[in-house]
């Protein structure tokens, strides 16, 4: 299974390193390809902000409290991974296009079609399941006794949260926040329907490999992958020095 | 008298596989109260509730004079202590005994915490993160944090029941030397009867949710109030039988096997007799005192229970003796003995 991962990038890195060299530098030095790239690292980044922020309350709400229609909360924050994500851009883009219920509401200063907002909101419809569900896990692992005896020392509700949940299922949350940006980076479908334009590196790459064929659509990949790659890796060791010293 | 330190009135709380019936009690202001029962018998919730971890159902509880129906955990003026210490991971032992005094707003946090460090002689761990600590080591850091704000109650919930023999008996003297030094008034709740009878100066026996008998620890272990308790708090001697003749308080029981002579104020009908087996003395020849009853027997087997050995009769008694008895009588299978016990040391109930 490793190799069935590994091969893949492996091939792409061999191929257009040793045989195609100046084609990488090309794109390297497009503006268009380094402009989309960027575009899909900071608009999937305040993606997964928007989904740390609003998740995790519901997240600790889901690991913590019972409550009538929990379960069906739960399977409704799964449903965007079983939902075909051309799909989801077709519903998201039925409410956020300008005659929508949403983008009909704010169109005169505010869209949703082909802008960052929208781009964002695919983003954030596809890669939210990630981040709550890794941030249910980790407030699940935190004892609730250590929130009794938090409370008995005289902090309330609200700050026991702070000084106790939140730093002990920090590494859930660090890891759910870069599933779910590195989830939102890789969005095509949805992210085209809602927003063709300004184009994410996803639909760059789709475009050129239409037009021109593979050839003309790797080197761009290439790099795409390469900022994943160092991206992750550098959360990934912050997050394991993070906790070092008490783990 | 005393005044209150807690007051539980009527108390019900379910949880399911753990509930509370009907519970009442009253704990004295800085005296040590135990809690003692089997595993299961809802103690970690009745101290729960009392925190305010969890509603009660029903019933109603006093903190020092103070109803604390509407106050939450963080206003009820108590330190917690978890059978498996629950010290935060993320802080070290210092921040951990620091926690409630910052929670609290009580000036100067850290010189109040190493007061209590240096108390109870932790002060070599300050820096070390709780995965660091051995058992005896973070509940002593456990106790320390709970006591550090000077809390009106402190619940201690099994502290000791995860410590290996050695450092328990420790953890027992410390909890003890401190409340003889700050007198909280602290609620412990136990399953073993000698931590019980070691540390309690009232203890209370719960059973399936229920307080089934409180008072002074001697009273409880010497004159349990029912068959239930007795059984659990070590009366391992619980004999049926008949009042066969009383008088002068004294009355003559045959329990089949024997007869037996016990003070009481019964004086007919069916009855049991509950007789500890460290009240049992053996000898190889009938004591002489006339207030000893005297019962011929075989010995059934020997057993090496560490500090003492239990010796099983052919009568039904069982008793605890030392090793020097062992060699003296040379206890083994089939000799004959003869044990001998007070009229006082037998507790007649009518029976049930």
């Amino acid at each position: 299974m490793v190799l069935f991962i590994g091969a893949p990038i492996a091939n792409l890195y061999g191929v257009q390193l040793f045989r195609d060299f100046s084609g990488l530098i090309r794109a390297a030095t497009d503006p268009a390809v380094y402009q989309s790239i960027w575009l899909s690292v900071y608009s999937s980044a305040i993606a997964a902000f928007i989904a740390f922020f609003f998740g995790t309350p519901l997240a600790y709400i889901l690991a913590r409290k019972e409550f009538p229609g929990k379960s069906f909360v739960a399977r409704v924050i799964d449903l965007p991974m079983v939902i075909p994500h051309i799909a989801a851009g077709i519903m998201l883009y039925g409410i956020f296009n300008r005659s929508g219920m949403v983008g009909g509401l704010v169109n005169e200063f505010f869209l949703f079609e082909d802008a960052l907002a929208g781009i964002v909101v695919a983003m954030l419809f596809v890669s939210l399941p990630f981040f709550v569900n890794s941030a249910r896990e980790g407030f699940e692992s935190v004892d609730p006794r250590l929130e009794h005896v938090s409370r008995t020392l005289g902090q309330t509700p609200w700050r026991t949260f702070f000084r106790v949940s939140f730093p002990l299922a920090s590494s859930h949350l660090l890891t759910g926040a870069i599933l779910s940006w590195a989830r939102g980076i890789s969005e095509y479908a949805a992210v085209a329907i809602i927003a063709y334009y300004p184009k994410t590196a996803p639909v760059l790459i789709r475009d050129r490999f239409t037009a021109y064929g593979l050839t003309s659509s790797r080197p761009a990949t290439l790099l795409l992958v390469t900022i994943c790659l160092i991206t992750f890796i550098l959360l990934w060791s912050f997050a394991k020095t993070h906790e070092a010293d008490w783990r | 008298m005393k005044p209150t330190g807690v007051k539980i009135e009527n108390l019900g709380k379910d949880l399911g596989e753990f509930k509370i019936k009907n519970a009442s009690l009253e704990v004295d202001e800085r005296d040590y109260f135990m809690v003692l029962g089997p595993t299961g018998a809802g103690k970690t919730v009745l101290l729960e509730t009392i925190a305010g971890i969890h509603p009660p159902d029903e019933g109603k509880i006093t903190i020092a004079g103070r109803d604390v129906k509407d106050v939450p955990p963080e206003n009820r003026d108590i330190g917690f202590v978890y059978q498996d210490y629950m010290l935060f991971p993320h802080l070290t032992a210092l921040q951990n005994v620091m926690y409630g005094l910052e929670a609290r707003n009580v000036p100067d946090p850290e010189d109040k915490a190493r007061e209590v460090i240096e108390l109870l002689d932790l002060t070599h761990l300050v820096s070390r993160y709780p995965r660091t600590l051995s058992g005896g080591e973070s509940q002593k850091v456990a106790v320390a944090r709970a006591i550090a704000y000077r809390p009106k109650l402190l619940l201690l919930d099994e502290p000791t029941a995860a410590l290996d023999p050695r450092t328990r008996e420790k953890v027992r003297a410390e909890l003890a030397k401190l409340h003889s030094e700050l007198k909280v008034t602290t609620m412990h709740v136990t399953h073993d009867q000698s931590e019980a009878k070691i540390l309690g100066d009232t203890v209370a026996v719960m059973m399936e949710g229920e307080i089934k008998q409180v008072g002074t620890v001697k009273g409880v272990f010497n004159r349990p109030s029912n068959e239930a308790v007795a059984d659990f708090v070590g009366v391992e001697n619980i004999l049926r039988g008949q009042v066969k003749n009383y008088s002068g308080d004294i009355a003559t029981i045959d329990t089949g096997n024997f007869e037996l002579k016990a003070i009481t104020g019964i004086k007919e009908g069916r009855v049991n007799v509950y007789l500890r087996p460290e009240d049992i003395f053996i000898s190889d020849r009938p004591q002489k005192t006339s207030a000893r009853n005297n019962v011929k027997g075989r010995v059934e087997s020997v057993t090496h229970l560490g500090h003492v050995y239990r010796v099983r009769v052919d009568t039904g008694l069982s008793c605890f003796v030392t090793k020097q008895s062992v060699e003296e009588f040379s206890l083994e299978k089939d000799k004959e003995i003869y044990t001998s016990f007070k009229a006082t040391a037998a507790q007649v109930k009518p029976a049930q």
